[in-house]
């Protein structure tokens, strides 16, 4: 993937990358070998279908290409930029074992940018709501990923947000040049005119509780997704100096409140001359070369370990190493030094070596006794890992956490208090964004499942009850054909609370097109229904009724009949 | 013819026509004062000033009396001082004046890190003009401990809604300063005393906001209020400056003399040396769009070369680079398809040497404006070296080279091929001519951010790689004898009407000066005139 | 956007305006010692301002603002009908109430306002409530006629001796306690940090008497994630905005607050009014009376 050089970008707040033309997709996806067996779709936290994406690029179909991906991941444009596809798809792709894995992050994003830079506006999901609502608190990745499955299932879904924008980590711990907020405004606007509800400025354990949300706004499921947002500082003598700053200090400085535009935005934020960022992760890098950016000579990381047991994604450090920011491994900082105004001069580091491996299986570092080494700075930058944040779970106490705060799932996302799911960072501690979105996936399955359960056993044969008289395809509007489907209650008793659906028929998660309940079917009256067709490539529909005795109808319809 | 009198004892000079207090501060006796300043008329309002003339009744003001041939005049008797303290106290009582008296100053100054910022006044703490407030200097030289009256706060709106001025009438003792600057000196009369009695204040005629009553936003009125009452917005809260360097304004060919203060290496503020305050016109530009203009945001810190890997990009590289690479090119040119383009705003060792250049390397192709760039481009030339941008960058066909010297980021990123950053007339030493051939100092404030070199430094060291003689200058003053020694060269002047600086509108930079510009055309409209102007 | 919308504004005393916006949220779930943190407008930074008063049935909030800076300049020129960008709340842990006995209630500047709240709450709860109220000069005292409403004593103080006794509430309280002998079972106290800490230092010399004040910090984000407001408490490192924001100030260290904490970005503040553009209201209103004419 071309990209800046490293030292004009670090000057700038660009993108590194600058994104594949045309025609080097197409040259890329062609390496593809669309094996039988795909193990990329298995290294994939949420299942992309990513062989038939990129068949679709290869064809040059790029808007189906991103529809396809949308199927599985509702943030594309992001989890191209941020996932660490090393570590994943790109890790196990059958090319890579002899040559470079096939780019599949970097087709994901250029199908995604083509989406959005397209200008194509995604016509609204014209689903019935099925009369439920669902809160989200938190904007970021598994909260918007919870949002963007509910709202094609009919729920109303309103998202609670801390901040005044939304997007979570998206805005406030990933940089511009990583992750410009552009894209993360697309995808919000997305989700808006699906019908989402952004709630912005409420802090969801201050301004209501969890239970004032079931008791006092009627929500019927609740899906927390707050992060893990509590900075660890290293508590060592000097760290309250000025100067100092955790990660997630700085990075919300910058990035949110973008005090990288000071003074055109107010908030202020310190340009070290010699800085130093004290830890190994993601974070520490984002934050070093934002530093870099704000005018620093000399950036240092200081990190206890060694360079491969450093967590960062590889692409991460890399970047880091080209733009000049040096790497002081194996090193620690022990006590901070401030001069007479109370401002950071300089630190002590301890050295390390590398000793036995410890629980986690890398080897331990141990210190070097009596081996120390100064370092002159003027910006220390704290970013050795973030703890769950206490403020919901301290207010709701019927909400089981473990020792160190994470509340505690199930393996479908369901916490100890009913109808109340948790996904992402504050389940599992700091992690990936792709990894929040898998679990917020799995948690609007599981919330869809608890509040509309469907008996899972088959019903004997009767006859069936409804019956279909009419399936027409008709144009309303220029780009969109609807099918009218009438049916009829054949039997001579009244039905109650029947539940209709249309969907694709695909096989792991079904996208319904109409999800409908009729409360009462009298004997030989006749329902139509309108369902959209929302793909071209679809052919088949499932048709679905039934009631709480359990399935009257299941028919799958095609398309070539219907335009008979 | 002179005469001879007598003060405090002391037998000295005067000349027809002064007054006792002028004489006295002659003869470097202080008399205090409020109202007065050599510059302005005098009027006799504080009475701070009063003296005690043997055989005469009373104690008449000095500021307004005429001295006398064989007058014995005793100028700080206890009576006096006595005197002297009872005015100042009833000043001080229609004055927030709780600091001055409070027994905590001292203790209170060390508790205080940084500027209190506040909108209003109440007290000397949060007044941005306290280090330079002339009551606070008479209330130490005479020892005011107390103030015997109920200090009254008259509770005035605060009046910030002008550009640049902010106006605090609860401060103002009405001296009349200000009023005496803009309507005797100047010729504006935009304020003047306003109701009667205890009511009296100072304001504009009929309440009209000042852009309707004549003032051109000069900020004399600033410079000489005593008091806090009238202060520039952009630059009240910065405390004593780090240095304060004479200098003069580059805006226009006027050449007025100012002062930089500078405060951890930015200009902070710009105001006029006290001596010539109410003399000169200054303008809305100078007085206070100079800071705002030299620490933007965006000012080029590095020298840049264009290259292509997969797009466009502009590489920053070392001074050397871009000089040996810029040569490189130009070597490849024939004279007549150089051209120069010199922006009027630049400094007279700049102009001289790139007029050496010219002449060396391009034929003379020189020219100093758009008018000239076109003409240039008619004559089909394949490189130039701008040192400001403009939109006719995009309309010159045959353009293959373009080097581009300028110092914010020109709305024209990639037209340039290399970039060179330089300095504005704060951050360098050298000399500039304006009107009727008059040279004018320039002295360095700031240091220039990042890698910017002057103009003159920049052309200097360019012709140098490329092997041209005469251009090695080691430093400004022997580039200025140099200058002395050949023929001088005729630039055109910066008219006061110009609202740009190297081709950057300065409204750009100043956002209160855009409004203001829109408000004084619609106001010049409405009374018939069709010029825009900035002063009288 | 209608959305914190200010219904009210009024400069009760130089510098200090008092503010009523419309943000119904807030209005029924705040309780005494909350703040909130307001954006004045996209470009802003976030400031905690403490809450002063609040009514569900309106749907509106009261909070005092000091002019101090930037952000606090722009809102000392915002107008009745203009809207805040963003306001967050009610945030931080509510203060320590309860039947204790005897309170001293003290306020300076903004904080008169800001401890009304709960002087108000702990009148409620039983408590004998001694208000002291401190300026710099009698022309600053506001919020008078509410405190008289909740107050069983009132002791005005300003520094000039304009008003009530000459001096600061340390002075006060030092009379109340060494010399009238008077037995105060808690005291709490809001105000500037520079005060709070000489209160701090008084009482705990004077026999540990319990005494809490609400800290002023530089926040950024408000809820525990950031660690802006970070202070030393007890020889630990806490937060202000979900630890506090009310302290024990026996246990702060105010040295450090004062003089490290808060003063770390002195040079910006003046700076950033370098580039304060209001709109200036003369000039557009000019503008607007001379299009109007043009086009009639």
């Amino acid at each position: 993937m071309p990209s800046q050089p490293p030292s004009v970008r670090a000057k700038n707040f660009r993108e590194v990358p600058y994104g594949y033309s045309e025609e080097m997709a197409l040259t890329e996806a062609s390496r593809c070998l669309n094996c039988k067996k795909p193990k990329c779709v298995e290294g994939c936290p949420v299942r992309v279908p990513i062989p038939e994406f990129i068949s679709l690029i290869q064809e040059g179909k790029f808007l189906e290409a991103a529809w396809k991906i949308k199927e599985r991941n509702v943030l594309p444009a992001i989890c191209g930029r941020v996932c660490p596809q090393e570590t994943q798809c790109e890790g196990v792709c059958i090319r890579g074992k002899k040559e470079k894995p096939v780019a599949i992050g970097n087709l994901e994003r250029f199908v995604a940018d083509y989406e959005r830079l397209s200008g194509f506006i995604p016509k609204p999901l014209i689903v019935k709501k099925n009369g439920r609502k669902v809160a989200i608190i938190g904007s970021g990745p598994s909260g918007l990923t919870v949002a963007g499955d509910l709202i094609k299932l009919g729920y109303g879904v309103t998202v609670f947000e801390a901040f005044h924008r939304g997007g979570g980590v998206l805005v406030y711990g990933i940089p511009e040049f990583r992750l410009p907020k552009s894209v993360v405004e697309y995808e919000i606007r997305n989700l808006k005119n699906q019908g989402v509800e952004f709630v912005y400025n409420n802090v969801i354990g201050r301004i209501r509780t969890i239970d004032e949300l079931f008791s006092k706004e009627g929500f019927d499921a609740i899906y927390i997704g707050v992060g893990a947002g509590l900075p660890v500082f290293m508590n060592i003598p000097g760290e309250n100096l000025k100067g100092v700053y955790s990660a997630n200090e700085y990075l919300t400085r910058s990035n949110l409140m973008k005090a990288y535009l000071y003074p055109d935005y107010n908030t202020p934020l310190v340009r070290g001359k010699n800085v130093v960022v004290v830890g190994g992760g993601n974070v520490a890098m984002d934050s070093a070369r934002t530093a870099l950016r704000l005018d620093a000579e000399n950036v240092y990381i200081v990190y206890r370990r060694s360079r491969e047991q450093m967590p960062a994604r590889l692409e991460e450090v890399h970047h880091a190493e080209e733009e000049g920011i040096q790497f002081k491994l194996l090193s620690n900082p022990v006590e901070i030094f401030g001069d007479d105004q109370g401002r950071i001069y300089k630190i002590k580091c301890q050295r390390y070596k590398l000793g036995e491996p410890d629980k986690s299986g890398r080897a331990r570092p141990i210190p070097i006794e009596g081996e120390f080494f100064e370092l002159e700075t003027d910006l220390l930058i704290v970013s050795i890992g973030n703890k769950a944040n206490p403020l919901i779970t301290m207010t709701t106490p019927d909400l089981e956490v473990n020792e160190w705060g994470n509340i505690v799932i199930d393996e479908f996302g369901r916490t100890s208090k009913p109808f109340v799911y948790a996904g992402g960072d504050i389940v599992t501690g700091a992690a990936t964004v792709i990894s929040a979105m898998g679990a917020g996936r799995c948690a609007a399955i599981a919330i869809h499942e608890d509040l509309f359960p469907e008996k899972k056993e088959e019903p004997e044969s009767i006859v069936t009850p409804i019956e279909i008289i009419k399936v027409k395809e008709a144009a309303i509007y220029t780009n969109s054909t609807v099918i009218n489907i009438s049916l009829i209650n054949k039997s001579d008793k009244e039905l109650d609370k029947v539940r209709i659906s249309v969907s694709h028929v695909q096989e792991l998660f079904e996208q319904t097109l109409l999800d409908t309940t009729i409360m009462r079917w009298l004997p030989n009256e006749i329902h139509e229904l309108e369902c959209p067709r929302i793909h071209e490539n679809e052919k088949d529909y499932l048709l679905s009724v039934k009631d709480i005795s359990g399935i009257l109808l299941s028919k799958i319809l095609n398309v070539e009949q219907i335009m008979k | 013819m002179t005469k001879w009198m007598n003060i405090n004892g002391k037998r000295v000079v005067f000349e027809e026509g002064e007054t006792v207090l002028e004489v006295a501060t002659k003869a470097g006796i202080y008399i205090p004062t409020l109202c007065a300043r050599p510059d302005l008329p005098s009027i006799g309002a504080c009475r701070l000033c009063i003296v005690d003339i043997e055989g005469g009744r009373g104690y008449p003001n000095s500021c307004t009396l005429p001295a006398r041939e064989g007058m014995v005049v005793r100028t700080a008797t206890p009576d006096l001082q006595a005197v002297r303290r009872n005015i100042l106290q009833l000043i001080l009582a229609e004055h927030p004046s709780y600091c001055l008296v409070c027994k905590e100053q001292n203790d209170c100054a060390k508790l205080r890190h940084g500027e209190y910022k506040a909108g209003r006044v109440i007290g000397c703490y949060t007044c941005s003009h306290k280090e330079l407030c002339e009551i606070r200097k008479l209330v130490e030289y005479l020892r005011v401990k107390e103030i015997r009256f109920p200090i009254l706060y008259k509770d005035l709106p605060l009046e910030r809604d002008d550009p640049f001025l902010v106006r605090d009438y609860n401060l103002c003792i009405l001296c009349a300063r200000c009023i005496r600057a803009c309507q005797d000196v100047l010729g504006y009369s935009a304020i003047s005393l306003t109701k009667r009695g205890h009511d009296t204040k100072v304001g504009t005629l009929l309440e009209v906001s000042h852009l309707e009553s004549g003032c051109v936003f000069c900020g004399h009125c600033i410079d000489v209020c005593p008091t806090g009452a009238l202060t520039a917005r952009g630059s009240s809260w910065f405390g004593t400056p780090d240095r304060s360097v004479t200098t003069t304004c580059v805006l226009c060919s006027h050449g007025c003399q100012m002062v930089a203060d500078a405060r951890w290496n930015k200009v902070v503020n710009v105001h006029p040396p006290y001596e010539l305050s109410a003399r000169r016109e200054y303008c809305v530009k100078g007085r206070f769009c100079i800071p705002a203009l030299m620490n933007g945001r965006e000012r080029l810190k590095y020298p840049t070369i264009k290259r292509k890997i997969i797009q466009e990009e502009h590489f920053p590289v070392s001074w050397d680079e871009v000089f040996t690479y810029t040569a490189e090119k130009l070597k490849q040119y024939k004279p007549e398809e150089i051209g120069i383009l010199i922006s009027p705003s630049l400094l007279d060792e700049a102009i001289f040497l790139l007029s050496r250049f010219a002449k060396k390397i391009s034929n003379h192709n020189i020219v100093y404006d758009d008018e000239g760039l076109k003409d240039l481009a008619s004559r089909g030339i394949k490189v130039l070296f701008a040192t400001y941008s403009t939109k006719l960058f995009t309309e010159i066909k045959d353009l293959d080279f373009l080097i581009l010297q300028d110092i914010y980021e020109s709305p024209y990123p990639n037209i340039a091929d290399v970039i060179f950053p330089t300095t504005t007339f704060t951050e360098e030493s050298g000399t500039k001519t304006g009107d009727d051939f008059i040279k004018y100092e320039i002295n360095k404030v700031v240091d220039p951010p990042g890698d910017a070199l002057p103009s003159w430094m920049i052309v200097s060291r360019l012709a140098q790689i490329m092997g041209l003689e005469g251009f090695s200058f080691d430093s400004v003053i022997n580039l200025q004898d140099e200058i002395s020694r050949n023929d001088p060269i005729n630039v055109p002047l910066v008219p006061k009407e110009s609202f740009e600086y190297m081709g950057i509108p300065i409204s750009n930079k100043v956002s209160e000066l855009e409004l203001y510009l829109d408000a004084k055309r619609v106001l010049n409209k409405s009374k018939g005139e069709s010029m825009l102007d900035v002063r009288i | 956007m209608s959305e914190f919308r200010i219904v009210e504004k009024e400069e009760c005393v130089p510098n200090i305006h008092k503010l009523v916006v419309s943000v119904p949220k807030i209005a029924q779930k705040t309780q005494p010692g909350q703040f909130i943190l307001v954006m004045v407008d996209e470009k802003s930074e976030r400031i905690p301002l403490t809450l002063a008063d609040w009514d569900p049935d309106t749907g509106t909030i009261v909070f005092f603002v000091q002019e101090l800076g930037l952000s606090t300049t722009k809102m000392a020129y915002m107008e009745v009908s203009d809207s805040f960008y963003s306001i967050v709340g009610p945030l931080g842990e509510p203060a320590h109430l309860k039947k204790f006995g005897s309170v001293v209630v003290a306020g300076g500047c903004f904080g008169l306002g800001g401890i009304y709240s709960i002087a108000k709450e702990l009148k409620g709860l039983g408590n004998h409530i001694i208000s002291i109220l401190e300026a710099k000069n009698e022309s600053l005292l506001y919020y008078e006629e509410e405190f008289q409403e909740i107050s069983d004593e009132i002791i005005f103080v300003t520094s000039d001796g304009s008003r009530g006794i000459k001096g600061h509430v340390y002075d006060v309280l030092e009379d109340m306690i060494s010399i009238q002998k008077r037995k105060i079972d808690h005291i709490k106290v809001i105000g500037c940090n520079v005060m709070m800490s000489k209160v701090a230092k008084l009482t705990k010399e004077l026999g540990n008497i319990p005494t809490y004040a609400t800290v002023s910090s530089i926040m950024v984000d408000g809820t525990g994630m950031c660690g802006a407001c970070r202070l030393t408490y007890d020889g630990k490192t806490r937060f202000a905005c979900v630890d506090g924001p009310e302290f024990d100030a026996h246990k702060v260290d105010w040295d450090e607050l004062i003089g490290v904490r808060n003063t770390a970005y002195i040079r910006e503040e003046s700076l950033s009014l370098q580039n304060f553009s209001p709109q200036c209201r003369s000039l557009t209103k000019f503008l607007e009376k001379n299009s109007e004419k043009e086009s009639v």
